[in-house]
């Protein structure tokens, strides 16, 4: 008995091998199209099209383009583009940050400040950080899809926030 | 142990293998994966709702339903560090259970026994638990008497009032002090939003040859902004039994009208914003002829009356403190008697004791960070004994009154990382009357995916009640110790079926045994408590549980054995040392409940007993017999016809003869349950307008 129980110990601590559980991106990427109808952006450009950029490498990219297949922000139509480089983010409105590099949030938000590009990453506490809003897994409540905002960095951006998105949010900073 | 550990892997292995075939069979209809068609045009309001594996189904959103009864941290089941069991009033409503005992016995490791005077009580894991050894709270007021630290069952608390049962099955010591050494039942009744108008629900039962019971409770409740009220009453009238009782020297009553069981119950409970206060007042009146064995004459009274109040305060300091103090008050006179006896009757004496006790304390709860959580207190109670008017047996003190103070800290820390959730915590009590006691508690808990582990090491003990202090030997007694380690092992299967199985090995230090000693005293017999050197079991239980739309499944099994542990004397079966006296080695529970249709429920519901060994009368004298398996079958049908609930049933079907044993040596016969019984209940319900 004392054996077995040594094993299952050394076992449960040294599982790693074993898969945590992880954002899913459908999820996410349903999150992040949803956000756009709570958002809104100014409306003094002429393009056609309402560009989510992806930076850094992340399955969302792939689930969002899945997920935007005919749907719209107001008339334009929406386009994913996958970024390898932030300089082509400029005409960007909703910039996702993959988590490769995410450590770079703070510097990425210094950045695009003021240029109407809501920034989202999907890192629990990184509105605190630099992020517009952050989609996350909340381990604390069997790992339920949650997301948190920072009101003033949304706006700061020029953005204009619905006040159902702020009662939505599991956290407003 | 070894053979049973690969018996019980192999049953679980087994279930989890055959599992894809139910899981075929059962598919939630309501479950939605998460694909891209299936969320593709939810809002942002119907994603939040959704669990991150797809919709909530009946059995996750239950698994996941937090529950504070562990750690007074509000944690779901399976990351709770204790082995929990959840009781929800859904399931109390459709199983037509007729009190308590209805409603545990369907619990791993949970078992009742007769104790002495007609009282049933409580038996955890193999062990007998029912002096201080299993904290019963009701709304946190705790139910054990202070005498002799008791819990009384059998039509004694109103399940139609009842919210959810919190269960831990495993020590609590560390955070509920002295009466959680064994277990902890924590009873949550319904408050002002729950009932939202009033209430009303009567229950009758009838066996072939008398009442079985007939109840009443009435509820009135409202909220109000931030301000509920709820008031519950119940009244009733039972018989334990319609069989007849016979001692162990063979002398036999009819316990129709001999063994009354006859509560009422007022329960009160105001709360505004944090601040909450709950006042009630219990009157369990039960008649007896039974005594300590040999049978009485006539019917003698034996009551238990109990007063509670409690103010609380949670006072949110932050977003991540909270101090809750507390101020309790409790007055009671258990095992109450102070009317005249036959003289052939002299052995039933007059008991009229009243004990009370003042407690106050504070309480913390603090979210250091996301991932620490602190819950740490302080608390003091003095207990204070007097008697009564025509009671002269004097206290060993040679007064009329008796005393003692207790203060205590506990803390507990749980740290919840990626590679698992550690808890640890301990309790420090310093007793005016017996000394001090430390207990410390370790857990280590993870979730990973549809899996979870516990293993839980924990020490707990026993605080004597008054007259274990009053009536020990020598003058002292000490409390006991309970060294209790339990390694559970959790499986989600798909989203509508949940597996448990656990292992436990409990070792009891100083266990204060109840017995009489013809050496001790050259005038009479000595009779009083003292600490033993040691008793234990150890055992597993299994439990498997379907839950879904169209209604509910739920097995368990428990297991437990006294082999390699040492056990008391007086709970010993003669020639075999794999049981206690009392209690089945082996318990199988079922309870199935199916939806007929949005209305109509049909609720069966089994409990197996394997062997039992007791105390009987024989032509020779008292013997030990062993009983053999008992099944006890009940169903229950209910149907909702707007407000009204109305339901009939039938106990116990097969009308086996199922008697409580005493699970001790204690010169008491054991005490026949009621027959076959049917039950007819209607419960009716009006709301208050908004």
């Amino acid at each position: 008995m004392r054996k077995g129980a040594i094993i299952l110990i050394t076992v449960l601590l040294t599982s790693v091998t074993m898969r945590a559980q992880t954002l899913n991106y459908k999820m996410a990427a349903m999150y992040v199209y949803n956000f756009t109808q709570y958002i809104e952006w100014p409306k003094n450009d002429n393009s056609t099209e309402f560009v989510i950029g992806v930076y850094g490498n992340t399955p969302l990219s792939d689930e969002l383009k899945k997920t935007v297949i005919g749907k719209h922000v107001g008339a334009k139509n929406i386009a994913v583009k996958t970024l390898t480089s932030l300089d082509d983010a400029t005409n960007c409105s909703i910039l996702f940050i993959a988590p490769s590099q995410s450590g770079n949030i703070k510097k990425i938000s210094e950045q695009f400040k003021g240029k109407h590009i809501l920034l989202i990453c999907d890192k629990e506490g990184f509105s605190k950080k630099g992020a517009s809003i952050s989609v996350y897994l909340d381990e604390d409540d069997d790992y339920k899809t949650k997301f948190e905002l920072n009101k003033e960095y949304i706006e700061y951006n020029g953005l204009l926030i619905s006040k159902s998105l702020l009662t939505l949010a599991a956290k407003v900073n | 142990m070894k053979n049973l550990l690969h018996r019980a892997i192999s049953v679980f292995i087994f279930l989890l293998i055959g599992s894809p075939l139910w899981l075929v069979a059962q598919q939630d209809s309501t479950h939605i994966p998460i694909d891209s068609a299936s969320i593709s045009n939810m809002t942002l309001e119907q994603l939040l709702k959704i669990q991150e594996s797809g919709v909530s189904s009946e059995m996750e959103s239950m698994i996941n339903s937090r529950i504070g009864v562990a750690s007074k941290k509000s944690l779901s089941q399976r990351k709770s560090p204790s082995v929990v069991t959840l009781i929800t009033q859904d399931e109390i409503e459709k199983s037509g259970a007729r009190d308590l005992i209805d409603v545990l016995r369907l619990v791993p490791g949970i078992d009742f026994a007769v104790d002495v005077q007609g009282n049933v009580s409580i038996g955890m894991r193999g062990n007998w638990a029912e002096e201080g050894k299993v904290l019963l709270l009701l709304d946190g007021q705790e139910m054990n008497e202070l005498l002799y630290s008791s819990l009384q069952f059998g039509n004694h608390f109103d399940v139609s009032q009842i919210k959810r049962i919190e269960i831990i099955r495993g020590p609590g010591s560390a955070i509920y002090g002295g009466f959680a050494e064994y277990g902890v039942i924590s009873i949550i009744t319904k408050d002002g939003e729950d009932i939202k108008g009033l209430t009303a629900t009567a229950s009758y039962g009838q066996t072939a040859r008398a009442l079985g019971y007939r109840d009443l409770s009435l509820s009135i409740g409202d909220k109000i902004k931030d301000f509920s009220y709820s008031l519950s009453g119940f009244i009733g009238q039972a018989n334990r039994s319609d069989n007849t009782y016979t001692d162990l020297s063979g002398n036999s009553y009819s316990m129709i009208g001999n063994a009354n069981l006859d509560p009422t119950n007022l329960n009160l409970g105001i709360h505004y914003k944090g601040l909450s206060f709950r006042g009630i007042y219990d009157n369990y009146q039960t008649t007896t002829r039974d005594n300590y064995g040999p049978v009485t004459t006539q019917a003698y009274p034996n009551n238990f009356i109990s007063e509670y109040a409690e103010l609380k305060y949670d006072w949110k300091l932050s977003d991540k403190i909270t101090l809750t103090p507390l101020l309790n008050y409790k007055n009671q006179k258990p095992w109450n008697f102070n009317g005249i006896v036959a003289p052939a009757d002299s052995s039933y004496t007059i008991y009229d004791k009243t004990a009370q006790q003042y407690r106050g304390s504070l309480t913390m709860l603090y979210d250091v960070t996301k991932k620490i959580n602190v819950v740490a207190g302080t608390e003091f109670y003095y207990n204070y004994a007097t008697l009564g008017g025509m009671d002269t047996q004097f206290f060993s003190n040679g007064k009329n009154n008796f005393g003692y103070s207790n203060a205590a800290g506990y803390a507990q820390v749980l740290f919840r990382y990626h590679i698992a959730s550690l808890m640890l915590g301990a309790r420090y009590d310093d007793n005016s009357a017996y000394g001090s006691s430390f207990v410390p508690r370790l857990g280590i808990m993870r979730k990973i995916n549809s899996w979870n582990f516990k293993l839980l090491y924990s020490n707990s003990f026993r605080a004597p009640g008054i007259e274990n202090i009053d009536l020990s030997l020598n003058g002292t007694i000490k409390p006991e110790y309970t060294t209790v380690i339990e390694l559970e092992i959790g499986k989600e299967i798909g989203s509508n079926m949940f597996c448990t199985v656990n292992f436990f090995d409990i070792t009891t230090q100083n266990p204060i045994v109840y017995y009489v000693d013809t050496s001790k005293n050259t005038s009479g017999n000595y009779e009083g408590y003292d600490n033993f050197p040691k008793q234990g079991t150890r055992g597993a239980e299994f439990d498997y549980k379907i839950k879904d739309t169209w209604g509910y499944v739920d097995v368990n099994y428990s297991y437990y054995t006294t082999a390699g542990k040492t056990v008391v004397p007086a709970y010993q079966v003669p020639g075999n040392n794999d049981m206690t006296l009392g209690f089945a080695a082996n318990k199988v529970n079922l309870s199935v409940s199916y939806n007929a249709t949005p209305a109509l429920s049909i609720t069966p519901t089994v409990s197996w007993f394997g062997n039992r060994y007791g105390y009987v009368y024989g032509d020779t004298g008292a013997y030990v017999k062993k009983f053999s398996p008992t099944t006890l079958a009940n169903i229950f049908i209910q149907y909702k016809i707007g407000r009204l609930r109305a339901g009939i049933g039938c106990y116990n079907i097969f009308n086996a003869d199922y008697e409580f044993i005493q699970p001790y040596n204690g010169s008491h016969a054991p005490l026949p349950s009621i027959s076959r019984e049917y039950e007819i209940r209607l419960t009716y319900s009006l709301n208050f307008k908004k």
